[in-house]
């Protein structure tokens, strides 16, 4: 902190330097947080296999329709 | 390298249950029983040993009724780009489909599918070794529920080549469907062929849809 005219700095009994975020919290008595990680962001959605459109998407064909599914291997 | 030519099929098994009795018998007929049993456990053994991909049995029971033969006359075909020729009976129709392939139905009211028959050339991945996967994976990835596979074989007799099939059943958003789908390589080209209808009425429809996949040329 700085204070008449000066920086001051918090030392242990040996004479090292203590964060003074760590002084506060060693002040209230419990151990300091650490900093709350970053949400991970979600994973995209997974694609229905070979991303076969419903709801009549795609070229409309039978599959594409809750109709039954037609002899193409993934294209 | 030598080849197999012999198919190989695949069902559902089945299990048999006992019930007991309590053991009120003497020294000897207890041999006589323990003896009773260790000859049905080897039958056993030997009965479910064999009933997995042997590479020496006949086509069973759920593939039987593919009989390679010509279309009845009257019936019309469907033939793809690639070669292969589909063949469906009179009341069926053409039906939107995908590039390269054919898709006839024969539609119910409010465009129902009562049954219906698709040819379209290989197009992924799939192969006659992992034919009894791909299948339902796939039918997984289309988005379906409850896919089940009920039987598969390989290295059956086409009229033009050899095949591995599978017969599920899969649910969409609509229906629940049965099918047969083949991987059936010829000397020129290798297709599909689908043959399904509602799983509710599979009879009323399955001796058509046998007889459309026993005329399938790849």
């Amino acid at each position: 902190m700085v204070a008449f005219g000066g920086a001051w700095f918090v030392v242990s009994p040996s004479g090292a330097q203590v964060p003074s975020h760590a002084a506060k919290a060693s002040r209230a008595g419990h151990a300091a947080k650490p900093a709350p990680k970053p949400a991970a962001p979600k994973p995209a959605p997974k694609p229905s296999g070979n991303g076969i459109p419903q709801n009549n998407g795609g070229d409309q064909d039978a599959d594409n329709n809750g109709g039954p599914d037609d002899g193409d291997g993934g294209i | 390298m030598a080849v197999t030519r012999t198919p190989t099929t695949t069902a559902v098994r089945t299990t048999a249950t006992a019930v007991s009795e309590p053991m009120t018998r003497t020294p000897a007929k207890v041999s006589i029983v323990v003896g009773v049993v260790a000859l049905a456990a080897v039958l056993i053994v030997g009965v479910t040993s064999g009933g997995g991909h042997s590479g020496h049995r006949p086509a069973s029971a759920p593939f039987a009724w593919l009989q390679p033969a010509a279309p009845p006359a009257a019936w019309k075909v469907a033939r793809i780009p690639s070669g292969a020729t589909l063949a469906y009976p009179p009341g069926w129709r053409p039906v939107k489909t995908d590039a390269g392939t054919a898709s006839v139905a024969l539609l119910g009211s409010g465009g129902r599918y009562d049954g219906f028959l698709n040819a379209t050339p290989k197009s992924g991945r799939e192969t006659a070794a992992n034919w009894s996967r791909f299948r339902p994976d796939h039918n997984r990835g289309e988005g379906n529920r409850n896919v089940r596979l009920l039987a598969s074989a390989e290295n059956l007799a086409f009229r033009s080549g050899r095949g591995s099939c599978v017969i599920d059943i899969y649910t969409t958003s609509k229906a629940t469907f049965r099918e047969i789908a083949c991987l059936v390589s010829g000397p020129d080209s290798t297709a599909v062929v689908v043959a399904a209808a509602p799983n509710a009425g599979w009879e009323h429809q399955a001796a058509t849809l046998e007889r459309a996949v026993s005329s399938f040329v790849p």
